[in-house]
Order: C-alpha cells, then sequence, then structure tokens
C-alpha cells in the first residue's frame, strides 16, 4: 500500500488514536457516538487544537509535533466544513465564497467563486444575503465555501446533522457527487450509520477516542470485530453463544436453550467450544406464522413470541422472545397481515450469512 | 459666561484621545477577549485600575512618570523640546490611560458575544489574526464598537482630578471645561460655573441616553463575566 497522504496520532483528552488517509480513497468517516473524540480529532487535523501529544504529518510536512503546532491553521490549505455552516453574517454568498481567495488575484476572484458555488450545486444562491438560506442552502455554500481555495485536504464535521430529515437525505446524494467529483482527500466525521455507509469509501470506528475498528463500510458494518463496535455500528441483537458444531463453513451455535446455523465468513479462527457474540441485525429477521416445509441447514427458524411492538419510522420494530431476546424489523402492512399483538406465537427466519460470531 | 477656549480644548482633547484609544484598544481588547493564557487576567485588572483608582493617585504616579525629571519626560523633552507634564500632550497621555477601560470593556464584551467558529472559519480560509479581526471580527461588533466610541469621548469630556494633575490650569493649554468650571467657582464666577455646568450635564446626558438606546440594554461596569 502506497503511504497515506495523511498520518496523524492524535492524543487529546479522551482521545489517543492513529488515523490516517490513504491516496486513493475519497472519502474517510470517523464514525462514532457523540463524545468519541471524533470532532476533536478533526480540529487538531485542521490546526483549530493543539495536540497533547502525537504528530500530525500530510504528504511528508509536519503540521503539528506534540503540543507544538508547526504549520498554523492558515497554512494547512484546508476546507473544514462546520456542522451549522458558520457562515459569516455580514457577507452575502459571494463573499462568503470568495473569503479564502486572498491569493487569487482580485480579478479571477467572482469567477472561482461562482465556480465554487457550481460545483456544490448553489450557483442560484450567488446574490443572496445569508441571513435568508435555508438550513441546506447555507450548507451548500459552506460547502463551496471550503472548495473554492482548492484545499489539499477537506474535513468535514457532521455536514449534515443539523439539517431536516428530508433535506439531510437530498443533500447527502449531492454531496457524496460533489466530493467524488473534487478527488480531495477528505475526512468526513458523522454519528450517523446511513451518513457514514453512503458517503464514506474507508470507515475509521472510534469509541471512548480509541479507533476500534477500520475498513471499508461493508467490513465495519456488517463484520463488527468486538462488541462494543456492534453496538456502536447498530446491530440489535448480540447475545453470548457458544459453538458447538462446525462443518462446511457453517457453525452450529448453542444460544440460550435454541441452536441455530451461523456463517463462518471470514472467521476462520473459531473452533468448537468457543464463547462468541451472535450478532443478528433486525433488518435481516424476518417473521412468519408458520414453518415452512423446505428445512434448509442455511435458514433458522425459530418459535418465537412477540413481545413488544414499537413503531420506527416506516418501520415496526418487533421485540421476540426466541429462547433470547431477538429483534426484527417489518413494514407495516406485513404487521397487519400478520396480525401481529404481544404474546403473540411467530417464527422467526433468518439466514445462517445473517449471523455475524465475534468471538470472545 | 461661556468659556468658547475652554470647550474648543475639551472636545479636541476627547477627539483625539477617542483616535488613539481606538487604535490601541482593538488589538487589546482581541487579545484579552481570545487568548487562552492565564495571565492575561492581570492586564485585564490592570486595564480595569482607572475605573476604581482615584483620579489623583493616577495623577501623581503620571506626574512620576513623565515629569521632567523622569527619564520619559528627559527623552520626549530632548526630542521634541518641551515637556510632557503641564502641556497638551501630556493631557492626552493622561487621558488615554485614564479612559482605557471604557474603550476596552465594550470592546470585549461585543467580542466575546461573536461565535467562535466564524473565528476559526476565517483561519482555516487563510486569514491570520489581523485579517480576521479587520474582516469578521470589526464588521460584527457595531454596536460595542459605537459604545466603546461614545464612552471614551464621554468620559475623556468629564475627566477632571488627573487632568488637573497632570495639566494643571493654563488657559488654551490644559484648562478643559471641567477646570474651568472649577476655576469658575474657586474665582466666585457663577454664572460661568452654571453655564459651563448645564453645557457639561446636557452632553453626558444626551450621550450616555444615546449610549442606552443603542445597545437597548443597561451598562454594565465589567459586561464580560
Amino acid at each position: 500500500m502506497s503511504t497515506p497522504v495523511l498520518d496523524a496520532r492524535v492524543r487529546r483528552h479522551v482521545v489517543d488514536a492513529h488515523v490516517t488517509v490513504p491516496d486513493a480513497t475519497p472519502v474517510t468517516v470517523l464514525f462514532g457516538p457523540s463524545g468519541s473524540g471524533k470532532t476533536t480529532i478533526l480540529r487538531c487535523l485542521a490546526g483549530l487544537e493543539a495536540l497533547d501529544g502525537g504528530t500530525i504529518r500530510f504528504r511528508g510536512q509536519v503540521w503539528a509535533d506534540g503540543p507544538r503546532i508547526e504549520v498554523p491553521a492558515r497554512r494547512r490549505r484546508i476546507g473544514y466544513l462546520f456542522q451549522d455552516h458558520a457562515l459569516f453574517p455580514h457577507l452575502g454568498v459571494l463573499a462568503n465564497v470568495a473569503y479564502g481567495l486572498k491569493d487569487t488575484p482580485r480579478s479571477e476572484r467572482e469567477a472561482r467563486a461562482r465556480e465554487a458555488l457550481a460545483a456544490a450545486r448553489a450557483s442560484h444562491l450567488a446574490d443572496r444575503p445569508v441571513r435568508q438560506l435555508s438550513g441546506g442552502e447555507a450548507q451548500r455554500v459552506a460547502l463551496a465555501r471550503a472548495l473554492a481555495p482548492r484545499p489539499d485536504l477537506l474535513l468535514l464535521d457532521e455536514p449534515l446533522s443539523a439539517l431536516d430529515s428530508a433535506t439531510r437525505s437530498a443533500l447527502r446524494i449531492d454531496l457524496r457527487r460533489i466530493l467524488v467529483e473534487q478527488a480531495i482527500p477528505t475526512v468526513l466525521v458523522t454519528h450517523d450509520r446511513a451518513e457514514a455507509l453512503t458517503l464514506g469509501d474507508r470507515i475509521v470506528l472510534l469509541v471512548d477516542g480509541r479507533v476500534r475498528q477500520s475498513g471499508s463500510p461493508e467490513e465495519v458494518f456488517d463484520r463488527p470485530t468486538d462488541p462494543a463496535v456492534a453496538a456502536v455500528v447498530g446491530v440489535e441483537t448480540t447475545h453470548p453463544a457458544t459453538i458447538t458444531d462446525i462443518s462446511d463453513a457453517m457453525a452450529r451455535v448453542a444460544v440460550g436453550d435454541r441452536s441455530i446455523s451461523a456463517a463462518l465468513g471470514d472467521a476462520d479462527d473459531i473452533r468448537v467450544g468457543d464463547q462468541v457474540l451472535a450478532c443478528i441485525r433486525a433488518e435481516d429477521v424476518s417473521i412468519q406464522l408458520g414453518h415452512t416445509d423446505t428445512i434448509s441447514s442455511q435458514r433458522n427458524q425459530l418459535d418465537a413470541t412477540v413481545r413488544a411492538l414499537t413503531a420506527d419510522g416506516p418501520l415496526v420494530r418487533v421485540d421476540l422472545d426466541a429462547g433470547f431476546p431477538l429483534a426484527a424489523y417489518i413494514t407495516r402492512p406485513a404487521r397487519e397481515d400478520l396480525d401481529l399483538v404481544e404474546g403473540r406465537s411467530v417464527v422467526a427466519v433468518f439466514k445462517g450469512q445473517a449471523v455475524h460470531l465475534i468471538p470472545r | 459666561m461661556i468659556d468658547a477656549q475652554a470647550l474648543v480644548l475639551t472636545a479636541r482633547l476627547a477627539v483625539v484621545t477617542t483616535v488613539i484609544l481606538m487604535v490601541i484598544a482593538v488589538p487589546l481588547a482581541a487579545w484579552l477577549s481570545y487568548s487562552r493564557r492565564r495571565w492575561t487576567v492581570i492586564v485585564e485588572g490592570l486595564v480595569a485600575l482607572p475605573l476604581v483608582l482615584p483620579p489623583t493617585v493616577l495623577g501623581y504616579y503620571l506626574l512620576v512618570a513623565l515629569g521632567r525629571r523622569s527619564p520619559v519626560g528627559r527623552w520626549w523633552e530632548s526630542v521634541t523640546g518641551e515637556p510632557l507634564v503641564f502641556t497638551f500632550t501630556g493631557l492626552v497621555v493622561a487621558s488615554v490611560l485614564y479612559s482605557l477601560p471604557f474603550a476596552v470593556q465594550p470592546l470585549m464584551a461585543a467580542f466575546a458575544g461573536i461565535d467562535r467558529r466564524l473565528i476559526e472559519a476565517s483561519f482555516v480560509l487563510g486569514r491570520s489574526w489581523p485579517s480576521t479581526v479587520a474582516r469578521v471580527v470589526l464588521p460584527l461588533s457595531g454596536a460595542g464598537i459605537a459604545t466603546a466610541i461614545v464612552l471614551t469621548f464621554a468620559h475623556t469630556v468629564g475627566e477632571f482630578g488627573v487632568v488637573l494633575m497632570v495639566g494643571g490650569n493654563i488657559a488654551g493649554e490644559t484648562r478643559t471645561a471641567s477646570i474651568a468650571v472649577y476655576d469658575a467657582v474657586q474665582a466666585f464666577d457663577d454664572s460661568t460655573a452654571a453655564v459651563m455646568s448645564l453645557i457639561l450635564l446636557v452632553f453626558s446626558a444626551i450621550v450616555l441616553i444615546a449610549t442606552y438606546a443603542l445597545r437597548r440594554a443597561p451598562l454594565s461596569v465589567w459586561p464580560r463575566t
């Protein structure tokens, strides 16, 4: 692998993390719950905060070495997008975007600013006063302002979290396109799973200031390496279990007083008798009223009792007692078809591939 | 009846003092507002000193520091040919120190009210501290700047003790309006004292009402808590 463009060992307050940004990956996402130190790392990368210890290197240049800031924020040539845009309220949209163009000849500034607005899909906002922009519009302008000086590194701090959900999903799709177009190494901070999955090419998962796992979104979200990661990435069911048998890359796993089958995947270090955590995502579990005849070792069918029903957005979360607590997501029509009520006996169905085993 | 010379001199002193203080107070207030070093509280305290110190005490130390036998006074006299004390220039120096908190505090209050992220946004967009103060901090501190100018001007017009100590009472050189009132009372010139006092009273009232209207908030002596 080539040397990373950014190599940062950040020690600051609770944070003790080693974060790298490879050259070829456009967007690295720092993902974690609030308080995990994501924003602190971003602010250290930007030079807005000094390190307690560690070093930050960008393209071979030392930006910070221990508590000494070698290159101040204004000389790092970064684009920084704040959570709530931080546009200058006394300047118009165009003047905001042109603010960072101090090294551009005066005659070219407006053209450059308009170019950046176009890149951020915000050309139509050029002549508006900042105070009249909606949240989504302001964030586009703020992105244009960050892009205008053609930075070497983009740092985005929860760029969508201050927006309402409709604006958020529209801007999320645009943001991904814009980031890929710009091809500037980007570090994006988020605590939102959907954002991390759709915007990131690489996920760095932080818990309590430490990197717990990093890799492609699929790796991190589908194959968490430890229970803390599983909790953070939002796997609804995690239950202690014991491996009772292994054959053909499938394991028999005792969970409570039940036995389920689970695909081993790349977890080839699991042996019979190992204690593991069985992780099952609610969206991988479906509910039927009876057993289907075709018995397959790849398909788990468990008798279960409905314990609770909770509306969750367009879906309904069903908490089951299948010998162990198991959560499932179903649609509202499905709930009506199945006539689900608390206490009803059903069959929970999920594939062996949907069970992720974490050695303990 | 009206000591026009004293009024003109007072206005001149207030204008010169206000201009000089704005140049000094903006960077000072910015530094005090944004520096994270702990010892800035010492400077903050020293800047506020004229608020509580008797003007005669400040005047005494200025006399000692600027007098004709002091290093500063001798240097000034060797360069310009005239002494610092009992001159208009000496009055300006004294007024600048005496009115310093009235310029610095409203500015600090205004600067503290600015969203820190706007300043950080300016940094990451490549701007230095001075450039950020000029382009972001000052444009967003309009009311604070206006308050600082008005209070500095008014406070300089109203000073008495320091002026008397450092400047004495030389017509056309150091006799300000407040000294003229004192002088008139000493000389049993009741009508001059009455007219000059009324002028100062009306001026001060207008200034303060204008300031309150500007801020729509009570003035506090030390606004930043």
